[in-house]
């Protein structure tokens, strides 16, 4: 059982619904819990029949979820109250704090307006919430005897963590979503070389280079200040959490610095109990905002209001973010319809659009929008494209893996073509497997099997000390360690000898070779002796030969005598070892034979 | 106390069962030294004396802090030491006492062979590796006071080569840094290098990191390190521990500093490179390193290889974009090719970032080989630290490489929209050293332009340095530029000063472009006489400037002037004329001509200074006072000479009073005369220290004669107050009179003294005593002879310190109310030229009431002004340090009836370096004796109300 078996129940060559299965060691543990946002029916949530019929408790060790994006988390009330698990869940402090916000939201949006049955209610989210373990970034948890969980910090959006699973000796690393290059509200993601068996990362730019992202951040601002200078309004669609967050603070920094005067709002809505929790989780943000916040928390904005809907028509410059992010309904629509035929406003769009949205259908530069109730806006205000993506690119994930030294990558989270580009980028340059199973499809990732041992400290000092008197360290020189392996109570250790007899009770035998050796060498015994000694000296480096006195040489355990018989020239050597050194005796034995006899 | 009582007992109860409950709480008493009388001096048997532990320790402490002293006993003391440390069984104080005989190598003329023979003897028999570790960092430290080939020096290195088998690591790279700061350089064999490189295989990092930190400093002290240890070095690279990384890495830039030229093989291919280059490329790959200190460091240390290969260093700001697995575009070089093709950016299109030609999957690289985008992915980091070293590295290597500072141009105008305002100011700042390399493109300059709105005057003031600078290519470019300066200057008007010198040096640098638009920037027309424009205008007064400055490298523009201009040029170069240069107008050459003609100053200097140098007449007072007069005057009317001449006069003005006060019988005895005369000659005296502090203090740039010279009067003006206070007052001048010899003492070292300071010098060194009496009876000779004999001349080049507030300007009439007792922030913005002691500059603030406050000034707030290479145009003119101090003074007062002005002032107080401590509670100095002002007080209008109650 050293394989490790990985089952992607969701994004598995695919975005959306991250779902993954992890089977190591014996246990079942699953990584992120989403929906597809795609769908409406059954689809939307993993199938979670798949691990067992009925209740999961049994069957699973635990669930983790990286961020609070509902791709990562929308199916976790669904699977902990309707579904049934009671086991433990963990997911650091904001993403607890956050995920309850947008699970209520979405559940809103479902019931509320769509008119959804046979869906979560309030009641099961706070339920299943309240079954979360919040963990702190780098702190190592005990899921149970043998899981070892620990978080790392990752980007994206605030609290998504990377995890470090450990099960025995084998360990996996699962990204979530990470960025690997910082933005105006959050650092970049950091892991530190832990070299996991298996690294699953996200691969949703898996074919992307990024260029770098002053150019944007540049563009961005310049043009919504040209607009504002000229009087314009500028309208911003964005989804309530994330990105939103880090446009609010660069335009906030922007006024600031330029000291302009123009209003900026926000649209209302649960983006305000989000920015109490931005506003909290200072830690967790970029070095900029940590720095300062002593002397003002960059989430209390000073040009950033709430927006009333009675703004919409008031006169001269403002700039306004509003919900929905493609301009399929909501405020941003309606502030659409009313601002797109004045020339001099700007509308800015900062993500991906869905086609058939109006949003995509401005983009793709059409001058006239029909709305849902056959009413044709003229669109003539100046529509921009800026993409604000917090996913790490390809670069971005060959840099993950260099940094935490995988011994194979599982891709995740991205498009299966664009991942088969870098599957093959990652064999290329790192010599590692790489793997990409599709949804429901497992893929089995052979581990070797590792046997811990454990040394007692007093045998490891004293070997050290052995090895640290001969000279310079020199990888190439093998050392040796002599100690007694001891299987007990299914635990290897390695003992000191004398420990290892008195444990077990018994009396500790020597046992040595004597061998007789009869050499042809002139002179007397003692220069023999010196002949023999640069011979091996000459030959063996790693092990110094020491001459003792009554002319005998020892190496290690192997000790030389010479004797000298009654005929001139021959001498016969007598060499004897013990059993620890039966290598080094022989070696010694024939590159005497062959050099002398 | 129950409480406590409670929590003692509930933590403590299962552990141990205590008998007496009634201290709960047992505080460490503090080891009392007292009762050692320790007062006198250090006696060695108390050591034998001392029961506990705690006593030793605290003894011990005591005897290190009174290190370097002057006892008699010093060897019997550390006999006693030694004693101790045989006596000691634990490694705590065994370890104290080491450092503390190692510290006895500060005791000058102690004999070093004796500590570092006994420190070896007690090595042997030591067993405690940290103590171990101790002994051989004090051997390192006292090999590095020994001769160079001496034997003990070779017994000491012998003692770290056998030491670097020990076990503990601690011993291990204690010895590896002995090794490193102490074996020879001199043998080539290097085979001291090659046992240090063994250790850089060791299993213990922190022994890795002292190995390789041990051949820095080998290098660093002259040993050649051999390039064989390049390959070793590059794997080091890849360690696990980044401190070993780290100096691997200072490793490999050494290596590529001693052999650039040496070709390095490219692993799995034939190819060769420099090893400078490949070197380059290594260090680019730190820059993706996991830790910040590496990626610091990395950044660091790019910066210096400027003789990498241009390939190389161009490929660092280059990063394959793609996007679906299509060759994309970076937003430069779209931005680039906008601006080629002539169409403007017609801001709808969000799909011109869209990819282009496909990609080959197999050619595509993404870990990147070589150098690729190192500088990118610096300048994106997260860590502010790293990107002010990327930018750092970057201007420096775009100093050397004027291609790469075109291309590097891009990025740091992205830089400029940093989040944290240090990283933008470096970048700006970076932006004016490369300056000269770069012109400027339209499409560029608008970008940096934008940045003139940022409500941070620094930026400002910085960016209207760079504009100053740079190098414009079109006549739009300046337009816009001058405009956006127009408009920066109606925002933030207290700009002005900094966009006047802005457009100063863009008009003389770019005349010809000037040229183009002086018809529409100074609204000549044709046929119609346009509106006369005012003068006092700001926004007309830069346009004036930047056509004035243009105008004199190209006489064209003279001929477009009417007449309202050439009024108004005559007014400028009266009010402002270090920004309006001067022209050959035709109608006012008659004004301008008299100062163009010799204006004889130097011939009026040499007479003065003969007559000053002739022997001396009877009447020498009054021919000194003529020719100080003179100079004044003369200071006054030639700025070139101004400083200089101020110092003669200044240092004239001290030897009248010298020679008044010594003609004054009251001088040296007061009995005789009446209270008058007495208060005439302590004022004369008073005058004297004042005026010789000014000159000491005041003038920089000076010849170690020039300096001698000025200390030598000094001296004098010391000498006649000491010999006043003994002769003719009864207060006590003992500390006086140590100060004065001091004084005295550290101009011991100097060669050719002037004659007056010679004397001195060597009468005291003769001297037993100095007691105030003798010293003063010595003084008086050579006082007098020395009342005329002052050798003057002229220090050509010295310069003065200069101060001018700039704000508050004193003109406002608005009182700044504040709640009276709490404290009222006044901005003050100064400019100080030539500001030598820097330490010494405080803002004083005076009350009504006459209370003055002398405010030290926030390090920060004082910043020099940092002077690039002036364009070819401006050479001569004398580059002047300069300081700018902008702050905000605090200040503070009880409730006033009505509004009422304080005085706020640039002064020295040179109160620390001039009375030592012993003399700070002497009475015969007045209040603002060591106070040199600097400008004159500017006044500002306050108002402390008193608090409202019960709102």
């Amino acid at each position: 059982m050293t394989d490790i078996k990985v089952t992607p129940l969701g994004a598995g060559q695919d975005v959306g619904r991250s779902c993954i299965l992890l089977q190591m060691g014996g246990k079942n543990i699953m990584l992120d819990c989403g929906m597809h946002m795609g769908y409406n029916d059954e689809r939307r949530f993993p199938d979670f029949s798949y691990i067992a019929d009925g209740n999961l408790t049994e069957s699973l060790d635990c669930v983790i979820i990286s961020h609070f994006h509902l791709d990562h988390c929308g199916a976790l009330p669904f699977m902990t109250e309707m579904v049934g698990y009671s086991g433990p869940i963990y997911m650091t402090h904001p993403t607890k704090a956050i995920a309850p916000i947008l699970l209520e939201d979405m559940r809103k949006v479902a019931v509320e307006r769509k008119g959804e049955t046979n869906f979560f209610t309030s009641a099961h989210i706070k339920d299943c919430m309240k079954k979360v373990i919040a963990v702190t970034l780098h702190q190592t948890v005990q899921v149970d005897s043998e899981i070892e969980i620990k978080a790392y910090y990752a980007g994206h959006v605030l609290g998504a963590a990377m995890f470090h699973v450990k099960v025995g000796n084998q360990s996996v690393v699962y990204t979530g979503d990470y960025n690997m290059t910082p933005d105006r509200h959050l650092g970049a993601a950091w892991i530190d070389k832990c070299r996991p068996n298996i690294l699953i990362s996200e691969s949703t730019y898996a074919t992307t280079i990024r260029d770098s992202k002053r150019c944007r951040e540049r563009d961005f601002l310049k043009k919504v200040h040209d607009c504002v200078d000229r009087g314009g309004k500028v309208l911003i669609p964005v989804f309530a959490l994330g990105r939103a967050q880090e446009l609010c603070i660069l335009l906030e920094t922007y006024w600031e610095r330029m000291n302009l005067k123009a209003p900026i709002y926000f649209a209302v809505g649960l983006t305000e109990k989000a920015n109490n929790y931005y506003k909290m989780f200072i830690t967790w943000t970029n070095q900029k905002i940590r720095k300062t916040f002593v002397q003002r928390n960059m989430f209390d904005f000073k040009h950033i209001r709430p927006f009333d809907k009675s703004y919409a028509d008031t006169p001269g410059p403002m700039v306004v973010f509003a919900t929905p992010g493609m301009l399929h309904a909501g405020l941003s629509l309606q502030l659409f319809k009313k601002w797109a035929p004045n020339e001099n406003n700007m509308l800015i769009m900062p993500g991906y659009c869905v086609s058939g949205t109006v949003g995509a259908k401005v983009l793709s530069g059409a001058k006239k929008v029909e709305t849902e109730n056959r009413q044709v806006i003229e669109v003539k205000m100046s529509v921009q494209y800026m993409s604000f993506s917090a996913h790490a690119d390809a670069k971005g994930i060959m840099q993950l893996i260099q940094y935490c030294e995988p011994q194979n990558v599982l891709l995740v989270h991205g498009e299966g073509v664009k991942m088969e580009f870098l599957k093959q980028k990652i064999q290329q340059e790192y010599g590692i497997d790489c793997y990409m199973p599709a949804n429901g499809e497992s893929a089995y990732i052979p581990c070797k099997p590792v046997v811990p041992v454990d040394v007692s400290l007093s045998l490891l000092k004293k070997e050290m000390a052995l090895y640290d008197t001969v000279g310079a360290p020199d990888p190439k020189r093998p050392c040796r360690m002599h100690g007694v392996l001891v299987m007990k109570d299914n635990v290897l250790r390695l003992m000191e000898p004398e420990k290892a007899f008195g444990e077990l009770g018994l009396n500790r035998h020597a046992i040595r070779f004597t061998s007789c050796l009869q050499l042809r060498l002139p002179g007397s015994a003692s220069r023999a002796m010196d002949q023999i000694q640069l011979i091996l000296n000459s030959q063996n480096t790693n092990y110094p030969v020491k001459p003792s006195e009554e002319g005998v040489l020892n190496l290690e355990s192997v000790s030389i005598k010479m004797e000298s018989t009654d005929k001139e020239d021959r001498k016969s050597m007598m060499i004897s070892w013990a059993l620890q050194d039966e290598d080094l005796a022989t070696w010694i034995m024939s590159s005497l034979r062959q050099v002398i006899v | 106390m129950a409480v406590l009582k409670k929590r003692a007992l509930a933590e403590y109860s299962q552990v141990v069962q205590e008998e007496a409950c009634s201290k709960p709480l047992q505080l460490m008493k503090k080891p009392r030294l007292s009762s050692l009388q320790l007062e006198d001096e250090l006696v060695a048997d108390t050591l034998e004396r001392l029961e506990t532990n705690d006593d030793l320790v605290a003894y011990l402490n005591y005897i290190q802090r009174k290190l370097p002293f002057h006892a008699d006993d010093k060897v019997v003391l550390m006999r006693k030491l030694i004693e101790t440390y045989h006596r000691s069984e634990q490694s705590h104080i065994r370890l104290k006492i080491i450092g503390i005989v190692g510290d006895f190598r500060k005791i000058p003329k102690f004999d070093i062979q004796l500590i570092i023979n006994e420190v070896i003897k007690l090595l042997s028999m030591e067993t405690s590796h940290k103590v171990c570790a101790s002994m051989i960092s004090v051997l390192s430290k006292l090999g590095n006071l020994l001769v160079c080939d001496s034997p003990l020096l070779n017994k000491i290195i012998n003692i770290g080569m056998q030491l670097l088998n020990n076990s503990s690591h601690l011993v291990k790279c204690h010895c590896l840094s002995l090794l490193g700061g102490l074996s020879n350089t001199t043998n080539l064999q290097g085979e001291n290098v090659k046992h240090i490189c063994k250790f850089t295989k060791s299993q213990d990092p922190r022994v890795r990191t002292a190995a390789y930190d041990a051949l820095l400093r080998l290098h660093d002290r002259g040993q050649k390190l051999e390039l064989c240890v390049y390959t070793d070095v590059c794997s080091a690279l890849q360690d696990d521990n980044e401190n070993v990384r780290q100096s691997a890495m200072r490793i490999v830039w050494v290596l590529s500093h001693t052999y650039p030229e040496s070709c390095v093989m490219i692993p799995g291919c034939q190819d060769e490179v420099h090893l400078v280059d490949d070197a380059f490329a290594k260090l680019c790959q730190a820059i993706g390193d996991l830790s910040v200190n590496v990626r610091t460091l990395a950044a660091e240390l790019l910066g210096s290889m400027v003789n990498v290969n241009p390939h190389f260093l161009e490929q660092t700001l280059d990063k394959k974009l793609m996007s679906d697995m299509r060759r994309k575009r970076s937003a430069h070089e779209r931005h680039w090719e906008t601006v080629t093709s002539g169409e403007w950016a017609s801001g709808a299109r969000w799909a011109d970032d869209k990819p282009r030609e496909n990609l080959d999957a197999e050619s595509v690289s993404l870990i990147h080989s070589g150098a690729c985008g190192a500088f990118v992915h610096g300048l994106e980091d997260e860590f502010l630290e790293v990107r002010s070293a990327s930018l750092d590295s970057l201007c420096q290597l775009a100093l050397s490489n004027p291609r790469f500072a075109t291309l590097s141009l891009d990025f740091l105008v992205d830089m400029f929209n940093d989040e944290i305002e240090e990283v933008r100011l470096k970048a700006i700042d970076c932006m004016t050293k490369i300056s000269h390399l770069i012109v400027l493109r339209e499409d560029q300059l608008e970008i940096i332009l934008g940045v003139l709105e940022d409500s941070n005057v620094e930026i400002r003031e910085g960016l209207h340095r760079m504009l100053g600078a740079c190098r414009l290519s079109t006549k739009a470019c300046l337009k816009i530029c001058v405009q956006t300066l127009l408009d920066n200057l109606k925002r933030y008007s207290q700009d002005k000063r900094s966009i006047w010198r802005c457009l100063q040096s863009l008009g003389s640098s770019h005349p010809n472009l000037t040229l183009l638009l002086v018809p529409e920037l100074l609204t000549v027309h044709p046929f119609f006489d346009m509106p006369e424009a005012d003068v006092e205008d700001p926004s007309y007064v830069c346009v004036l400037l930047l056509v004035f400055n243009a105008a004199q490298f190209c006489p064209q523009i003279l001929s477009l002037f009417e007449e309202h201009i050439r009024r108004h040029y005559r007014y400028l170069r009266d009010t402002i004329s270090n920004f309006v240069p001067r022209l050959q107008l035709a109608g006012v050459e008659d004004m301008e001509t008299q100062l163009d003609f010799d204006t004889n100053t130097n011939y009026f200097l040499q007479n003065v200074m003969s007559r000053l140098n002739q022997p001396t007449s009877t009447n020498q007072i009054k021919v000194w006072d003529a020719a100080c007069n003179d100079l004044i005057r003369l200071a006054q009317i030639d700025s070139n000479l101004a400083h200089g001449v101020e110092l003669l006069a200044t240092q004239l003005e001290c030897h009248i009073l010298i020679a008044k006060v010594m003609n004054s019988p009251a001088w040296i005895d007061s009995s005789s005369l009446n209270a008058q005369d007495g208060d005439v000659v302590k004022n004369l005296i008073d005058q004297l220290q004042r005026c010789s502090l000014r000159l000491q203090y005041m003038f920089s740039n000076l010849s170690t004669e020039e300096k001698l010279l000025i200390q030598s009067t000094r001296l004098q003006a010391m000498a006649i107050q000491l010999v006043y206070i003994v002769r003719a007052s009864n207060t006590s001048a003992l500390a006086l009179s140590d100060h004065f010899v001091s004084r005295v003492e550290a101009l011991k070292g100097y060669g050719n003294l002037p004659s007056f300071a010679g004397c001195i010098v060597k009468e005291i060194s003769r001297l037993e005593d100095t007691k105030p009496g003798v010293l003063s009876r010595i003084l008086l000779p050579i006082l007098q002879a020395h009342i005329y004999v002052a050798p003057f001349c002229l220090p050509a080049k010295a310069f003065k310190v200069n101060a001018e507030i700039l704000e508050p300007t004193g003109e406002s009439d608005n009182p700044q109310k504040f709640l009276a007792g709490f404290v009222l922030g006044v901005v003050l913005d100064a400019e100080i030229q030539c500001l030598a002691h820097p330490e010494y500059l405080r803002v004083r603030v005076k009350y009504p009431d006459l209370n003055a406050q002398l405010i030290i000034p926030q390090e920060s707030h004082l910043k020099t002004i940092k002077q690039y290479a002036q364009s070819e145009l401006n050479e001569n003119i004398t580059v002047v340090p300069e300081h700018r101090l902008r702050t905000s003074v605090l200040v503070s007062h009880q409730v006033w009836t009505e509004s009422s002005h304080i005085e706020l002032s640039l002064v020295l107080d040179v109160t620390e370096p001039e009375v030592p401590s012993a003399l700070k509670r002497w009475r015969g100095f007045s209040e603002d004796s060591f106070i040199i002002e600097l400008c004159k007080p500017v006044r500002v209008l306050v108002s402390p109300k008193p608090i409202k109650r019960g709102i």
